[in-house]
């Protein structure tokens, strides 16, 4: 005599195996059997024959393809909302790393605080997703938030590394209380290649004797040169700074084009000849570059602000949103391993 | 039944009452709803398991003397809030529908 249902249970097993995992699929078949054997028992207490009662349970549950594409589709929808709320919440953490590296560090991210952000997000999901979401991971929903995750943490570095590099045509003056010297005026000229402009700065510090740098801080016990080689965010620009110490005032410049070097020699060279006595010219080139730069700012209009405050801010807005995913994430979590437990406690299994 | 989210509706309601296993879920659907709501049955597991994920629904093994164990789903507090607001939205639904198709009537019984 042909069991029916035995041979659907054969069958909406073969559809399943391997697909979803090995506790998943003894709780549909077992849920299935139980099913039919009830639907049947009720089919031949209503007068049907056993293998008719059978066969009739089985055609009102549905052809076993169906139930098999039904159950896959619920496993993997499962599977990629929790892979994408992971992913989700790792991109926040590493944004939230990277927003507090640059509110305390500055405004140059670079490729090392570009990786960190890429590679939290990765850590966090597939740690934790290769416990919580089984096989298959492939789905539609968490490539997208794979690469939305992606293009986010590649976004914001790049965002600020433009920052550096907007301003390509023109000057960028920015006046910095902070320091210790009363007026320091950093000078940026940022534009597509370097190379003269440095060679020649190099070139007429070496002419000055022995008083060049190439690292660090400018120096401030001594009149002089000083040459840094920061690596920026695609760019391998140089930069340059006169110090002179009997007034505790220093400029800077970054010089990445022959062009805006051959602008700005003269200003340099202006410091070299005139020194101290620049101070009225440096003061003028303050208010000037000041306001312009103000203009820039406001020109350029980034998501975060310039200011340090506004990162901060963005920074706390992104602790809150860190905050309550996390807690969506823990009740998550807490539900999945509430779920296994009661299926530890299987009798069967025991 | 045209829509899942319409199958899970029905599964809250009818664990509303009480917990139930997945062939009596089937049943009261069918009873309560007659033919109008006939659920292809093969489509309830997944919908269960949806909502045991979503937390609206947990579920217990219930072992039976010298029978596998019996799967019993019974309705969370979030799946509480759910129904209600299910049965909110079907309120406004049918309330909405029925005054125009109830308006159209009273105008075709003036005319």
């Amino acid at each position: 005599m042909a069991n029916y249902i035995d041979w659907y249970l054969v069958e909406l097993e073969r559809r399943l195996r391997g697909r979803i995992p090995a506790e998943q699929l003894f709780s549909v078949t077992s849920e299935v059997e139980d099913h039919l054997s009830l639907k049947s028992e009720d089919l031949m207490a209503a007068g049907m024959g056993l293998e008719f009662a059978q066969r009739a349970a089985v055609e009102s549950f549905g052809n076993a393809d169906s139930v098999a594409d039904e159950v896959l589709e619920e496993a993997t929808n499962a599977r990629s909302k929790r892979l994408g709320r992971l992913l989700v919440l790792g991109t926040t953490i590493g944004l939230f790393v990277m927003m507090g590296w640059i509110a305390f560090s500055g405004f140059e991210p670079g490729l090392t605080l570009a990786c960190i952000a890429v590679a939290i997000p990765l850590a966090v999901a597939f740690c934790r997703g290769s416990v919580l979401a089984h096989r298959p991971l492939s789905a539609h929903i968490s490539l997208i938030a794979l690469a939305g995750t992606v293009a986010v943490a590649l976004f914001l570095p790049y965002g600020f590394a433009i920052h550096n590099g907007v301003p390509a045509s023109r000057l960028w003056l920015e006046v910095d209380q902070r320091m210790m010297a009363p007026q320091i005026v950093r000078l940026n000229a940022a534009a597509d290649g370097l190379t003269s402009g440095l060679a020649y700065y190099k070139a007429l510090a070496a002419a000055n004797g022995d008083q060049s740098k190439v690292k660090g801080r400018p120096p401030r016990d001594r009149d002089g040169f000083y040459l840094k080689l920061p690596q920026y965010w695609g760019y391998d620009p140089g930069q340059l700074g006169i110090v002179t110490t009997s007034d505790q005032r220093y400029m800077t410049m970054n010089v990445e084009s022959a062009q805006e070097s051959v602008a700005l020699r003269p200003a340099m060279d202006d410091w070299l000849t005139r020194g101290p006595a620049m101070l009225a010219e440096s003061k003028r080139q303050i208010g000037y570059t000041t306001a312009a730069n103000a203009a820039i700012q406001a020109a350029l209009a980034r998501p975060f602000g310039y200011s340090r405050t506004g990162i901060l801010c963005a920074g706390a807005a992104g602790g809150g949103v860190l905050l309550g995913l996390v807690a969506l994430n823990a009740a998550s979590l807490g539900v999945a391993r509430r779920s296994r437990r009661r299926r530890i406690r299987l009798p069967v299994l025991a | 039944m045209a829509f899942k989210s319409d199958l899970e509706a029905l599964i809250l309601g009818v664990l509303h009452d009480r917990a139930l296993h997945g062939y009596e879920i089937s049943k009261r659907i069918k009873e309560r709803g007659g033919e109008a709501l006939a659920v292809g049955e093969g489509r309830l597991y997944p919908a269960l398991h949806k909502l045991e994920a979503d937390g609206k629904v947990t579920a217990q093994w219930e072992p039976r003397e010298g029978k596998p164990p019996r799967r019993i789903y019974e309705l969370t507090e979030a799946g509480q809030l759910e129904l209600s607001s299910q049965q909110d939205a079907w309120k406004k639904f049918t309330s909405g529908v029925g005054s125009i198709l109830m308006s159209r009537d009273r105008e075709v019984s003036r005319g």
